[in-house]
This record gives C-alpha cells, structure tokens and sequence, in this order.
C-alpha cells in the first residue's frame, strides 16, 4: 500500500511538471526564432532544476529507508 | 505528531512553489532586455540565495560541533548532523546555480562559461563542499568529524568573496540588482513574483535540510548502537 501510495506520488509529481512543463513554454509556429530558444532554455533550466531536487529528494528518501531496516535489524538483534 | 507537522509543512511547501511558478512564468512581465529568458532568475537566484544560507548553516554546525565535542558529545552530534545536513542541501542549491547560470549565460551573452571572479569563487565554492561531502563519505576514524568541521569553517570563508565578488571585481556576471548602488533594483512587478520564488525555494529548501538532518541523526544513533555492540562482544 505504501509502495502504491508513493509511486502514485512520483507519478503524480512527474505528470504536474510535465503539464507545467508545456503549458509555460511551449514554443508556437509563429513565434520569433529568438524567443523560441530563449523560451526552451529557460525550460530546460527548469527542468534540470526539479531533476536534481526531486533525484536528492528519492536519494534521501532510499537512505531513510535503508536507515529503518538497519534500525529493525539491530532492534530483531539478540542481546 | 511530528510526522503530521512535517506533511502540513510539506503541503504548505508545494503550494508556495506552485503559486511561485505561478507568479514567475504567468505574473512577472517580460524583461525589455532580455525578453523570456530572465525568467531564470527565478530558479538561479532563489537557489544561491539558499545555498549560501545552508552554507552559513553549515558553518554554525561544524563551529558548534568544535566548541562542544569535548565538554556536551551529545550536543556536538546534533551540531555535526546539522553541518552535514547545511553542506549537503547547499551543495544541492549551488549545483542547480551552477547548471542553470550557464544556460541563462548562454542566451545573455553567447557563451556558456567564462572564468569572471564571481562563476570561478562559485565553483570554488562547490568544489570545497563536494570535498567536505567526499571526506565525509570515505574518511573514517574519530578524527573525520573533526577534520570535516574545520573543512567546513574553510569551506565557509568562501561565501562572502563569491557575494562580494560582483562588487571587488569587474565581471562578465551581471552587477548587483539588491544593494549595487544607484541603478540597481527591480520593478515592483518582478520584484513580487521574485519575493514569492524566494519564500518558495527557502521552504523548499528548510523541508529537505530537516530531512537530511533527521536521517543523519539516525545514521548516528544506529552506528552508536553498533560501536556498544562490538564493545560488548
């Protein structure tokens, strides 16, 4: 339930930064070459920006979860 | 009660950054100059803005960490997760400054890089903290702390000459807009979007640096109980 519960939120997230993705710079037929790329730039500027945020975010969020089983093993210890 | 806390906080966080890119892409007006692509400004400064706060943070924990490690260890641990924690997320911000400044540099002035003082002191700057992560990562001994503390104080020397950079030298990197004198500054149309994307990324940023400091503090606690362990054995 959890696993659902989280990869309907990447899912989710992914889908909402792609939709503000190409509704904010979306580039038309008519448009200026110049503001055309200036409009894509400023588009793969943020993109790179929510990659590596989000990616640190599901890097932490892997060593949290490496960090739970390390803490149950060592509780399921014998002393 | 404190993971309820956190998600109120992280909702809170979302919103903020929606309606910040809300108010950046559909708010602020186009740039006479520059037209769509100073738009950037509101993910690239935002970001250097946190990185150098977290960087600030970090230099109060690796600070603490030396003052208390002798006389308060509990303390000096809190104070070393939360160094760690600052570099961390900082080295995070000052990646995405230094990929998104190209990008915008590239448009503004035909070139992706140049070696001006303020782009080299930033990636001196970047360069430090990925050390001081690396040392983190592969040092091992009880000196690591410490030697990571003092990095970090050297690291954090850097802050104000790559702040002052624009200002001590002349640089292909825009002047100052805040505080350069007579000149600079913002529209209030820009300036408004420009304030919601700072409070947006600070949130942002505040959420993952809690983060990153709790699972530190458990990374302490599970390797404590193991050193007892191996004492015990």
């Amino acid at each position: 339930m959890k696993k659902l519960g989280l990869g309907f939120f990447a899912v989710f997230t992914i889908a909402v930064l792609y939709w503000a993705y190409s509704g904010a710079f979306s580039v038309s037929a008519g448009m200026d070459p110049a503001a055309a790329l200036d409009r894509k730039f400023a588009g793969a500027a943020y993109i790179v920006t929510w990659v590596i945020q989000l990616g640190y975010l599901a890097w932490l969020g892997f060593k949290w979860q490496a960090q739970k089983r390390d803490a149950a093993r060592l509780d399921s210890k014998p002393r | 009660m404190k993971k309820l806390l956190i998600g109120f906080y992280a909702a809170f966080t979302v919103a903020l950054l929606v309606w910040g890119f809300y108010q950046a892409i559909y708010v602020a007006p186009l740039d006479a100059m520059q037209g769509e692509i100073y738009r950037i400004i509101f993910y690239h400064v935002p970001s250097a803005m946190v990185a150098f706060l977290f960087f600030a943070l970090s230099l109060a924990g690796s600070i603490g960490y030396l003052g208390c490690s002798r006389n308060h260890p509990e303390w000096a641990q809190a104070a070393d997760a939360l160094a760690l924690a600052g570099a961390e997320v900082g080295v995070v911000f000052c990646t995405v400054v230094l990929i998104t400044g190209p990008l915008w540099g590239r448009r503004a002035w035909g070139i992706w890089w140049t070696w001006d003082a303020r782009l080299t002191t930033t990636l001196v700057l970047w360069l430090i903290y990925v050390s001081y992560l690396l040392l983190r990562r592969f040092a091992a001994g009880p000196q690591m702390q410490t030697l990571a503390a003092v990095l970090g104080i050297f690291g954090a020397l850097d802050v104000p000459i790559v702040y002052m950079s624009n200002r001590w030298w002349r640089t292909q990197h825009p002047a100052p807009v805040f505080g350069g004198g007579a000149g600079s500054g913002m529209s209030h149309s820009m300036l408004i979007p420009f304030l919601w994307n700072i409070a947006a990324w600070l949130a942002w940023g505040l959420l993952i640096l809690v983060l990153r400091y709790q699972v530190e503090r458990q990374h302490q606690r599970i390797a404590a109980r193991e050193a007892q362990e191996a004492l015990d054995a």
